[in-house]
């Protein structure tokens, strides 16, 4: 049984808390202690299992950083170096399987043919490589040429469905490449659409959120279905993008993106900022609301733009809310928002961290397929929201708290 | 070279490739490369908060783990383990630098902690990286409180235990002991998650 003490070792040293004569005397104690190198591979067990982590994509395009930074002149394994890394990791293996088993057939063919042509085969001789001993050890005498006969058919038919087997193999990963080159060509084109809607975001909102005293707080919190808030599932990452655009004007700190396009649509968010201080809700107007825009890319919002970002694209309810403290006002981007049930209507109610109640806003102005920006204020000072949450609620009389079915919620 | 007997076959596959990579051998490091690499820039992602820097720390601990596998010695540790604490330690060199760096402007409203809160938007709490962290956050959630906030600060921020102790305001034997039990639960969770 280890003591206290020794255990306590043992998770500063798995933790990587041991530092200098401390952490040589404990691997010296680890070296001669099988009871207490089992309580560390115990300990990092629990902590670093590969098997536990939701990897996400390979990434075989960083390898060659790492041979660059080796300086190693080995050559890059082709795959790697075609920018294919995943054909890498199957093919060659199946490539030689194939290769070495064809050899060994044509080898036992060519081998057969001779036998069959009359060719002499008497004791001591030895057949395409094979060892006396071996043919023996299949249970038959060299002497004779059938039983050896029987041996290669055997062995050729052995190896003809180990052929069979590379074949399948090779074709198999041809097509896994392809299914993964596929995959990998649709999530690069899924994520160059949501970056360029980020940045048709970035030149909607940005006008409005311009800080005039260098001191703007702003809160963002995303939203997601009700499903996908039930589960924990992964967010879209607006709420990070959109603070990562804030951070970049320069109104609190931090550097732009390279590639950060904003303030670019003038006029795009005056109108509704004009009147977001008023109570309620305002719609900002927008032209098509899921204009598919290919070649747009990410190049900058032209001014004067009213071009509304690729709402209906992925088909995704989500949605998110940008906060300004300072003025009091709040945005809101809707993508999809589902229809609420027959004589219900969306609702918005917001929370803060300071209060458990919700406290209402109002219905949602109608959304284009449920898509849309709004402009919002509540009527309570010095107000920050901590949650946010659509509701469908009676059309008429809503309640004086979110009783409806949930169709967006955050964070 | 002796294995210990409870290393799983992909364990004993990446020890063999470590061995191998010790006397130079490049594609046991694509190949051990092609085994770790996604866990592992997923653990730097979740320490650093910044995709990039985790790359750049994955490509770094992916030569010192070349330079280094010579001296890997299989009774002190798993390889993943032995290469996840590698990259950690680069990890976590970078997170004490961009520490030292000043921080966000707040204004005298700012609240730390608010979870939907831009100005601490590295914070751990925000949903996003909160989803990233489940794998390990859901284990640790099932820690007493001592014991989870210790691992937190130990694991995924770098503190040391004399840190910890001054950050928790508790002796440091208390925090070794919380770190011990900590781990010793965090195995439990992860038999049982088996």
């Amino acid at each position: 049984m280890m003591d206290r003490q020794t255990e306590e070792l043992a998770a500063l040293y798995v933790l990587d808390l041991l530092e200098g004569q401390e952490r040589e005397d404990f691997e010296r104690r680890l070296a001669g202690s099988p009871e207490l190198r089992r309580q560390v591979r115990d300990f990092t067990r629990g902590l670093h299992d590969p098997a536990a982590v939701d990897p996400g994509p390979a990434r075989w395009d960083l390898l060659a950083g790492i041979h660059q930074k080796l300086g190693a002149d080995t050559p890059m394994p082709e795959p790697a170096r075609a920018g294919s890394g995943r054909r890498r990791a199957s093919l060659p293996w199946a490539f030689i399987w194939a290769s070495a088993a064809a050899i060994l057939l044509l080898m036992n063919l060519a081998l057969l043919f001779l036998l069959e042509s009359g060719s002499p085969a008497g004791k001591g001789d030895r057949f395409a490589g094979i060892a006396e001993g071996a043919v023996e050890d299949a249970g038959v005498e060299s002497a004779d040429p059938d039983p050896i006969r029987q041996f290669l058919e055997a062995r050729i038919r052995r190896l003809e469905g180990e052929l069979s087997e590379s074949r399948s193999l090779l074709a198999a990963s041809e097509e896994t490449r392809e299914v993964l080159e596929r995959e990998n060509r649709e999530v690069r084109e899924y994520n160059a659409g949501w970056q360029r809607e980020y940045h048709r975001l970035a030149a909607r909102f940005l006008p409005f959120f311009e800080p005039n005293d260098g001191m703007g707080r702003f809160t963002v919190i995303e939203m997601v279905d009700a499903r996908a808030f039930a589960t924990d599932a992964p967010r879209r990452g607006f709420a990070d993008l959109a603070g990562e655009f804030l951070l970049g004007q320069g109104n609190i700190a931090g550097t732009a993106p390279e590639d950060f396009v904003g303030p670019v649509a003038a006029g795009a968010g005056t109108a509704s900022a004009a009147s977001a201080g008023e109570l309620g809700l305002t719609p900002l107007a927008r032209s098509e609301s899921t204009a598919r825009s290919d070649e747009s890319g990410t190049e900058p919002v032209p001014p004067g733009s009213t071009e509304a970002p690729l709402a209906g694209e992925y088909g995704e309810a989500v949605g998110f809310t940008v906060w300004r403290d300072d003025e009091q006002k709040g945005f809101l981007d809707i993508y999809n928002l589902p229809d609420p049930p027959d004589g219900s209507a969306p609702y918005l109610w917001v929370r803060s961290s300071e209060f458990e109640d919700y406290l209402p806003v109002g219905y949602l102005p109608e959304l284009e397929n449920g898509s849309g920006s709004v402009f919002y204020s509540v009527e309570e000072p010095n107000f920050t929201p901590a949650e946010i949450v659509i509701t469908a609620e009676d059309a008429v009389q809503p309640g004086s708290e979110p009783s409806g079915e949930i169709l967006l919620r955050g964070p | 070279m002796k294995l210990p007997p409870d290393f799983t076959s992909e364990e004993r596959l990446a020890a063999q490739w470590l061995h191998r990579m010790g006397k130079g051998d490049i594609p046991a490091l694509d190949a051990l490369y092609g085994l770790y690499h996604r866990p592992l820039l997923h653990l730097f992602s979740v320490i650093l908060k910044d995709d990039f820097a985790a790359e750049e720390v994955l490509q770094d601990t992916f030569v010192r783990v070349y330079r280094a596998a010579a001296r890997y010695d299989p009774q002190l540790g798993t390889p993943f383990a032995w290469m996840s604490t590698i990259g950690r330690r680069i990890a976590i060199d970078r997170l004490r630098k961009r520490r030292a760096r000043p921080v966000l402007v707040a204004n005298e409203r700012e609240q730390l902690g608010h979870s939907a809160d831009i100005g601490s938007w590295n914070d751990d709490e925000t949903p996003h990286m909160r989803v990233e962290l489940k794998w390990l956050r859901e284990s640790l959630g099932e820690l007493p409180d001592p014991q989870r906030q210790a691992l937190e600060l130990a694991f995924f921020d770098g503190y040391t235990h004399a840190e910890i102790a001054g950050k928790l305001g508790k002796p440091l034997g208390t925090v070794k002991s919380d770190l011990a039990r900590g781990l010793s639960r965090l195995r439990e969770v992860h038999l049982e998650k088996r």
